[in-house]
């Protein structure tokens, strides 16, 4: 018997609401299956599993808020497997409960909160609410409460009135990512001490190359400047490591793992970082896949809870429509975010000539409790490096 | 098909590479990346939808000719 | 209104002393007797000038005694007079409860109908001018337990004026509540206006999101709140109780069921308050129609306290009312 665990997505998320189950008592389950789908400040996350055995039971129904560390089911048989991407030690793994802002490592889950156990049966209803249900046939047993302490409300009834109940508040609230973003960015800015460098770096090699790949390359397998970005980046912290994990208990902790958390700009407004697992590790092709998964699925909410759980460093890109360049603001407790701003063609020396170069501002904001300048324009040096040679990387 | 069945069609394919946004908004002549805010990923995501489901294959160096709904629908009418 | 072009400015206090006024000139079984009333002018000063106009044998100053001075007006309107009694405060309104309950109360029923106790005892309460934990306490909610009395308290300048008359027409032994916040109120009203009912809550401010049920100095501090929210998109609406025994359970049911959320604000104590009466008939009429528990903001249970910024701190204000609304109507957006 085994517990499965409401999953810290981040240093800034202290509880999270069950909105959807998608496996039942009974059901086998396989390592990698996504079991429920959990919301948080930041949206909706599908939770995967990293054992296999069978769904016993499910404890939290669909709309109730839990804590970070709650047992939200119990599996039985379960064979213990390692995660795919082997979430690193620094981070809190959902057993323990740690999220470095908050409590100390649990041994024991923390117990769903003090008020008496909910049932799916029973929900928490407003007797208005209970009475224009019934009236309208809308069947309130998984349904989420917006009133007061999550009850369900006239409103959260009619809303679902004559639309099938699946994942009603999935999704994402712009006003609770403002919030969660606020939280993470002010406790970044309060205890990081942040320095910053920057280097131009010469764009004109990487452009040619993907240019002559994509000529060559079917629609479906083009590459872009993005993929590279990542890569490089990857490969320059292999180098420079110390610039690649998280600050927690006042003290480095590194990942010998490299997880790129790819900064995302949501049109709805609002940014997530989600991970690129071993990100060094993949071929270009593969992390350009990697690349338009995870947008694809930040724009739907299918964001898994394994790719927020653990970024060992984040890379914010403004695209070419962005600005020169950025000096990020490290997210809490990783060590660094290196920023690309846009790609511009600019007056540059070469060989002792002024010539018209395609230019990328690279930054660096890092962590000076984990690192120091010489270390950091290493990092920004190797990136420079690797992307002069776009055929190795 | 006429230029404004081509669109509608586009129209359907941009809203399923991009269902955060409200495609019944989106005019013939926004331009997608200004306009409509579509990143460098998400155009391409566009670009891929239409050649599997429109069969149009437009090469990196013709962005420029696709970059609104209606610049679009002419560059497959022309192709 | 055709009144409009004859609407003067005002006070509370001055309201009251009006009415008094008229009162006395109207009828000559009026009289008004209480501590300081005369010489002095009364404690908030709100029969000053009177002793002057009217002369001692209707401007009474009395003994420090308020059992005395309060058996008195009750001897006194059995007698067929219609005495005007003041109170400094309701805490030493204590000190004349066996006259106010026991007798005053009581008698009508006693004696079958034979006799009425036309009494009208007015009173300050409510904290806010620092005067401490002898002299700002909100005890109105006590009197409304007892049957046999009218509790009224009038928060506009207009139910100042025109409650007194009311209440010397009502048989019945009627308290009226003065909060000392609202002496100096300011406002306009017109030159000739008349008496109001005491019974019936009026919806002051209407709206749709939630019903915060109030009255005395609150009443003034939940229309504030509720102009905050309504910048925000919540439409408070906001019940004037004015009557505290008997409750107008029509107009506070009709309101609730309409909005689905009370809020009851109450400068007195929450435990055993006036506000868990209302509670409980919220629940017990309004069920079925509630989105949300009702919700009270009551003084803080302690002893009102001397310092400005703790005394403040003890009883509902403005941001605190808001605060409990948004609680009530948006749960979810109080942190976003």
């Amino acid at each position: 018997m085994s517990d499965f665990l409401m999953p810290s997505l981040g240093a800034d998320m202290d509880k999270g609401t069950v909105v959807e189950w998608l496996k039942k008592p009974g059901d086998h389950i396989e390592r990698g299956d996504v079991l429920a789908v959990v919301e948080t400040q930041k949206g909706a996350f599908e939770i995967e599993v990293f054992e296999q055995g069978v769904l016993s039971e499910i404890l939290v129904p669909v709309g109730t808020e839990v804590p970070v560390g709650a047992v939200l089911a119990r599996i039985d048989g379960m064979v213990a497997a390692k995660a795919p991407a082997g979430p690193p030690p620094a981070v809190a793994p959902p057993a323990t409960a740690a999220s470095p802002a908050a409590a100390p490592p649990a041994t024991r889950p923390i117990p769903p909160r003090r008020e008496a156990p909910r049932s799916a049966e029973r929900p928490r209803i407003s007797p208005a609410a209970a009475r224009r249900a019934a009236e309208l046939g809308v069947d309130v047993r998984g349904l989420g409460g917006s009133g007061p302490g999550g009850a369900i409300t006239i409103a959260d009834v009619e809303a679902v009135a004559g639309a099938p109940i699946v994942a009603p508040r999935r999704g994402f609230d712009p006003a609770a990512m403002r919030q969660a973003i606020a939280t993470a960015m002010a406790r970044s800015k309060r205890e990081i001490p942040h320095y910053y460098l920057s280097l131009p770096i010469d764009l004109g090699r990487a452009t040619e190359w993907l240019a002559e790949e994509n000529a060559r390359r079917d629609v479906g397998r083009r590459l872009l400047p993005a993929a590279l970005l990542l890569k490089a980046v990857a490969l320059a912290l292999r180098e420079v490591p110390q610039l690649n994990g998280f600050w927690i208990d006042d003290a480095p902790k590194l990942s010998s793992a490299i997880h790129v958390g790819w900064a995302i700009s949501l049109r709805g407004g609002g940014l997530m970082a989600p991970a690129i697992h071993d990100a060094d590790r993949l071929t270009l092709d593969q992390a350009m896949a990697a690349l338009r998964d995870l947008v694809t699925r930040a724009r739907t909410a299918r964001i898994r809870g394994s790719e927020m759980m653990n970024p060992t460093v984040t890379v914010t890109s403004l695209g070419e429509r962005g600005a020169d360049s950025v000096l990020g603001v490290i997210y809490p407790p990783q060590l660094a975010i290196v920023g690309f701003g846009a790609p511009r063609m600019a007056a540059s020396i070469v060989d002792g000539e002024i010539r018209q170069r395609p230019m990328v501002q690279a930054t660096l904001a890092a962590d000076h409790r984990a690192s120091d300048g010489a270390g950091g324009s290493r990092l920004l040096a190797a990136i420079d490096r690797h992307l002069q040679k776009p055929e190795t990387l | 098909m006429s230029d404004a069945e081509t669109i509608a069609r586009l129209r359907t394919i941009l809203g399923g590479i991009a269902p955060d946004l409200d495609v019944a908004t989106v005019a013939p002549d926004d331009d997608l990346r200004n306009d409509i805010g579509l990143d460098s990923m998400d155009f391409l995501n566009f670009v891929i939808a239409a050649h599997e489901q429109l069969g149009v294959t437009v090469p990196e160096a013709d962005y420029g000719k696709v970059s609104s709904l209606l610049k679009f629908a002419r560059y497959i009418a022309a192709h | 209104m055709t009144g409009a072009q004859e609407r003067q400015k005002t006070t509370y206090r001055e309201a009251i002393r009006q009415a008094i006024r008229e009162a006395l000139k109207r009828d000559d079984r009026v009289f008004l007797m209480g501590e300081d009333v005369g010489r002095y002018g009364g404690c908030y000063a709100v029969t000053k000038g009177l002793l002057q106009e009217f002369g001692e044998e209707r401007i009474r100053d009395t003994p420090l005694s308020e059992s005395a001075f309060v058996g008195a007006g009750i001897g006194a309107a059995m007698a067929g007079m219609r005495p005007i009694v003041e109170i400094m405060t309701v805490n030493f309104s204590l000190l004349a409860l066996d006259q106010i309950v026991n007798n005053a109360a009581t008698i009508p029923h006693m004696s079958g109908g034979q006799f009425a106790v036309p009494l009208v005892i007015r009173m300050a309460t409510g904290a806010g001018r620092q005067l401490a934990a002898q002299h700002s306490h909100s005890l109105e909610g006590w009197y409304a337990h007892i049957p046999g009395l009218k509790v009224v308290a009038p928060a506009t300048l207009a139910d100042a004026r025109g409650m007194l008359w009311s209440a010397l027409l009502d048989p019945n032994p009627v308290l009226i509540f003065e909060h000392v916040n609202l002496y100096n109120m300011e406002g306009e009203l017109e030159a000739d206006a008349g008496p109001v009912p005491l019974a019936g809550a009026v919806v002051r401010r209407p709206g749709r999101d939630l019903s915060v049920i109030t009255y005395g100095a609150s009443l003034h501090k939940s229309l504030a709140a509720a102009e905050q929210l309504a910048a925000t998109g919540i439409e408070a609406e906001v019940i004037d109780l004015r009557s505290l025994r008997p409750l107008d359970d029509e107009a506070i049911i009709a309101s609730v069921a309409r909005t689905r959320r009370a809020l009851i604000v109450d400068e007195g104590w929450r435990s055993g308050g006036i506000s868990a009466e209302i509670c409980a008939r919220v629940a017990e009429q309004a069920f079925y129609d509630l989105d949300a528990p009702p919700a009270r903001l009551c003084g803080a249970e302690v002893p009102i306290p001397y310092p400005k910024h703790l005394e403040d701190a003890a009883i509902p204000q403005v941001d605190t009312i808001r605060a409990a609304a948004l609680e009530l109507v948006r749960p979810q957006g109080r942190t976003a």
